[in-house]
């Protein structure tokens, strides 16, 4: 089926508290792309945003060091290209068909400085962008870290101030929860801590295909992250989730599992060893510098796009 | 001292002859009327058989007064609540009315006149009648002596017999060995004719090694000098179980040894450069104590590599069981090369404890393993603790480590650039651990067995040059056999009459020294050697079942053992446990052979490289507490309790868990330390159920209602 001609436009922003990974998921994005194959790719919409897309994507693969989380990354755009399957209608009694539809998603990365109830003038700004940018997007992947949220404790202070502000501007809905789109994504699902609770959960499964990486269902995400949440630093992560379920419509979130730089895999082996799978390494444990051990398999970095991609198409085909 | 008075007999020699006459538990009470108030004193014969005196402060007259006056009737109950048909009274103060008065009163209750004290000192008195007083028991000073066997067994010196008075003088010689740093114990017995021994006096100097002529002088009963020592004689501290511990087996133990050094080479340059010269110390200092009877391994190694396509710079054996020469030469040609790099929190420690192993035989000699460091080992797999990446090899440090505690009479040294926080650097300094910053090489050498041990306690029949000779006169007589009855005695296996003058006797039926030399790590490399004779009687026998004392254990080891009466379900029972221990974070690496008659298995457990919590959580490099892993285990018992429904007699013990069944009655307990000792000093109990409960004052749960705790008195 031919796909049709003109590109439908959607918005996605990449949403989490601060340091919780935006950057280097966006610079796996790239990577899991074209891992992928030739259907989806990202392309900055500016040059300078192509260089930072760029330095991003490199930074992973050849220097095998996170990204810094970049100040002002919110003042680049990138956009995906790709198509996306779309149930079209029929004329009258023809019931409907499978269109192909070409999308161009537009991704912003919004990364909030400050407090949100802070008094500053230029706070105050980047909230206001933080929130119009929620507002106008088709939806929202939002990001929990739950290394950061055990050592921090930090994400329910940041997504109550955000949504009660979202709500806030949204009050012409009484009543109505929000209408966007969540793909929550538990990322770090190659550090120790996490796949250790995910097993002790009984949560994991294995890949069939080399290299045969564990997995948790997007069915079982959810469980995850409510487990992660009960060891948060401060006890308030357990919130979190009643509070995304409480402002968005729960049939419009999605959980995730992801890892933007999957597990190490020895390349003379090519299959993933439970007993040695460590792809972050810490070289000083006090400090937060950490570097990559070998080759990034990002793990649902495209799912959580693409799935809300087809669900914002789907909306629009009704 | 003269107490004359016409027709009365001297006071002193009425003194004398009470004090003669003391025997057990009497007591010879005297009031003395002072210018202050009436004193009173107790004479009686401490456990030595030396007279002792002792008294109160006086009781003011105005306490015997009324109204000003001292009342006749306050002073006879005064004096008659003391012993009247032993008790003398004497005066000091002639000149005081009110001393007079009481005299006279005194007088007229008890019938016989006071004796006044001449110069009114009469502590004074006292003292020089009691000095002067015989010894009742046989005096010694404790001594070693060398076997046709070689080994040192204790004897003693006679010093004085019963009869003996102040001013007696003997003279003897001993021979003395380098002491430790606390230096040469003279411990001076006192014997009863049936033979039971009391310590009466523990002193040390620090004397250089060899012969002393000696005299000993009774200064008073229960009091001996020595002249003859070049340095002073000071009071001893540590206890005599420790000091009769640190007795070798053997005067001239050294076999060959095998000095194995292996020295981390990561870091900066000034850390490795620290490190090489204190083994360059090490291997000199062995080198010379040994007298060259030792051959020398060396061994370095670093960090495994971050990336996979780093190269790799493994485990590097510079020179293997050669000559001391040969391994500093090697050792100075690491000098001035760079510090190996890779990734920085570990050290391939579980790469090098693998060659050592492997390559280890025991025909170069007692081994002898010195790591000297500062970072942990890579884990044999993902370690959520620590986080640190695992060893591409997938070496396992706690199972070589194993492999080479099983080396007879193997010493394991670390020195470390740090205060090792627990851990493989507490395993690897079992028997001697010092920081770089502080290094002692010849203290060090000593605790590893590399020199000429430290021998406690003078030595008799040693001739001048220092070889064993016949005994002297002094060690042949035959009584000399009681003290070495006396120092058994005080080892265990006798009645040990000593040991109740032993304060902290610790736990009921255990002593000190027993419980001393079961905690590794306390006793020098010799201790076992020392208890073997009483360590023997303790591979028991418990029922059909023969219980080897158990092995020894790394500090994150858990000791498991299963004792079942019915044979069938064992599979059952046994696979309950690992599940148990499972479910807690540990995990079965080692297993003795089951012993067959009931069944009875131990095993030993040690953390996962899962850890204890699968939950994100914060990284634990100590491990959890011995508290905390017994209360999991306790909250994870199902599975075993499951296990033994069908059991009727059954003993578990998980570490500081002990669940026992008898008759079908569960029993869960949470053991002290000293219950654990107790059942490491006694492992037939853990294949006895009834015993267990009696020995260790445990009670089914059924019976914790009515009965004290069934956890003892706790620590």
């Amino acid at each position: 089926m031919p796909p049709s001609r003109a590109a439908a436009s959607q918005s996605l922003t990449l949403w989490g508290p601060p340091s919780t990974g935006k950057t280097t998921f966006l610079a796996a994005l790239s990577v899991a792309l074209i891992r992928r194959g030739p259907v989806w790719r990202v392309v900055g919409e500016s040059e300078d945003s192509a260089r930072r897309l760029i330095e991003l994507t490199t930074a992973l693969t050849d220097a095998r060091e996170f990204p810094q989380a970049t100040a002002g990354i919110g003042h680049y755009r990138w956009t995906l290209h790709g198509r996306v399957k779309r149930r079209v209608k029929r004329r009258r009694w023809f019931g409907s068909r499978q269109q192909d539809e070409d999308v161009n998603v537009s991704l912003d990365l919004v990364d909030p400085q400050g407090g949100l109830v802070s008094s500053s003038w230029s706070d105050r700004t980047a909230q206001g962008d933080l929130i119009a940018n929620l507002e106008s997007s088709s939806g929202i992947l939002f990001l929990f870290d739950p290394i950061r949220e055990f050592e921090r404790g930090d994400a329910f202070e940041h997504t109550f101030g955000v949504l009660e502000q979202l709500a806030q501007r949204a009050k012409n809905r009484p009543g109505k929860r929000l209408p966007h789109y969540v793909a929550i994504c538990v990322t770090k699902f190659d550090e120790v801590r996490v796949i250790a609770t995910a097993e002790k959960l009984g949560l994991l499964s294995y890949d069939t295909e080399p290299p045969g990486f564990p997995k948790v269902a997007d069915e079982d995400a959810r469980e995850l992250f409510a487990e992660l949440c009960n060891v948060s630093r401060n006890g308030n992560a357990e919130l979190v989730l009643p509070l995304l379920e409480q402002h968005f419509q729960p049939d419009r979130i999605k959980y995730f599992v992801t890892s933007a730089i999957g597990f190490y895999v020895d390349p003379r082996k090519g299959r993933f060893d439970p007993d040695d799978y460590q792809n972050r390494v810490q070289p000083n444990p006090a400090s937060p510098e950490a570097r990559i051990r070998g080759a990034i398999y990002p793990i649902n970095v495209v799912e959580p796009v693409l799935w809300l991609s087809r669900q914002v198409s789907s909306d629009r085909a009704r | 001292m003269s107490d004359e008075s016409p027709g009365q007999v001297p006071l002193s020699q009425v003194i004398t002859a009470r004090v003669k006459s003391l025997s057990g538990d009497m007591v010879v009470q005297i009031a003395e009327l002072a210018e202050a108030g009436i004193v009173t004193w107790e004479l009686r014969r401490d456990s030595c058989g030396s007279p002792r005196a002792r008294h109160w402060d006086p009781v003011p007259w105005s306490e015997l007064s009324e109204q000003g006056e001292l009342s006749r009737t306050r002073l006879m109950g005064f004096i008659r609540r003391l012993d009247r048909s032993g008790l003398l009274l004497v005066y000091t103060d002639k000149r005081s009315p009110t001393v007079r008065l009481a005299r006279d009163m005194a007088m007229a209750i008890t019938g016989a006149p006071p004796a006044f004290v001449p110069g009114g000192r009469f502590e004074e008195l006292l003292g020089q009648i009691l000095a002067a007083e015989p010894i009742t028991q046989w005096y010694e000073l404790v001594t070693l002596r060398q076997s046709a066997s070689g080994r040192l067994v204790f004897t003693g010196v006679s010093l004085f017999p019963p009869g003996a008075r102040r001013g007696d003088r003997t003279s003897f010689s001993v021979r003395c060995e380098p002491g430790d740093e606390y230096g040469t114990v003279f411990a001076v017995t006192a014997l009863e004719a049936k033979g039971r021994a009391r310590l009466l006096s523990v002193q040390s100097a620090k004397l250089t090694a060899g012969r002393y002529d000696l005299t000993a002088e009774l200064r008073r009963p229960g009091l001996v000098r020595f002249d003859g020592l070049p340095a002073r004689l000071n009071p001893e501290r540590r206890p005599w179980t420790a000091l009769v511990a640190s007795v070798p087996a053997e005067r001239h133990p050294l076999h060959p040894s095998h000095l194995i050094c292996a020295v981390e080479i990561s870091g900066t340059d000034a850390q490795v450069r620290d490190r090489l010269d204190r083994v360059d110390q090490l291997i000199k200092t062995a080198a010379r104590g040994t007298e060259q009877r030792l051959s020398v391994s060396l061994v370095t190694y670093g960090p495994h590599p971050v990336h996979w396509n780093s190269a790799e710079e493994p485990v590097r054996v510079l020179t293997w069981a050669r000559s001391g020469a040969e391994a500093l030469e090697q050792l100075w040609r690491l000098e001035g090369h760079p510090a190996a790099i890779g990734y920085p929190r570990a050290a391939q420690l579980e790469c090098v404890l693998t060659e050592i192993a492997e390559r280890l035989t025991g025909q170069d000699g007692r081994p002898v393993v010195v790591t000297v460091g500062a970072r942990p080992p890579f884990p044999p797999r993902v370690d959520p603790a620590t986080e640190i990446i695992p060893c591409p090899a997938r070496n396992d440090w706690r199972r070589a480590l194993h492999l080479l505690m099983d080396h007879p009479g193997i010493a394991f040294g670390a020195i470390t650039d740090r205060d090792p926080a627990g851990g493989i650097w507490t395993s690897l300094g079992t028997d001697a651990a010092a920081q770089v910053s502080a290094f002692d090489a010849r203290r060090f050498a000593a605790r590893l067995g590399l020199l000429s041990p430290n021998i406690p306690f003078p030595l008799t029949g040693i001739d001048a040059s220092g070889a064993a000779g016949r005994p002297g006169p002094a060690a042949t007589r035959a009584e000399k056999d009681s003290t070495t009855r006396f120092v058994e005695e005080v080892v265990g296996i006798g009645p040990a009459s000593f040991v109740e003058d032993i304060h902290d006797l610790g736990f009921p039926g255990v002593s000190r020294l027993e419980r001393e030399l079961l905690i590794p790590g306390q006793g020098s490399p010799s201790a076992p050697d020392a208890l073997a004779p009483v360590m023997a009687p303790l591979r028991t026998v418990a029922g059909d079942i023969r219980i080897p004392p158990p092995p020894r254990l790394l500090k994150s080891d858990v000791l498991v053992s299963i004792y079942l009466s019915d044979t069938d379900l064992h599979k059952q029972v046994q696979a309950a446990v690992e599940e148990v221990l499972k479910r807690v974070g540990l995990e079965v690496y080692r297993r003795e052979d089951p012993l067959a008659g009931s069944w009875f298995r131990r095993m030993i457990a040690g953390p996962t490289a899962a850890g204890t919590n699968g939950l994100a959580g914060p990284p634990d490099a100590g491990g959890p507490s011995r508290e905390a892993t017994s209360r999991q285990v306790i909250a994870n018992l199902g599975p075993l309790l499951n296990g033994l429904s069908a059991e009727r007699d059954a003993v578990v013990r998980l570490g500081s868990v002990l669940i026992v069944k008898t008759n079908g009655l569960v029993s869960i307990n949470q053991l002290t330390p000293r219950q654990e000792d107790l059942l490491n000093l006694r492992p037939d109990l853990t294949a006895a159920p009834a015993e267990i409960l009696i020995a260790l004052r445990l009670l089914p749960y059924e019976e914790m209602d009515d009965a004290d705790s069934p956890f003892g008195d706790g620590d």
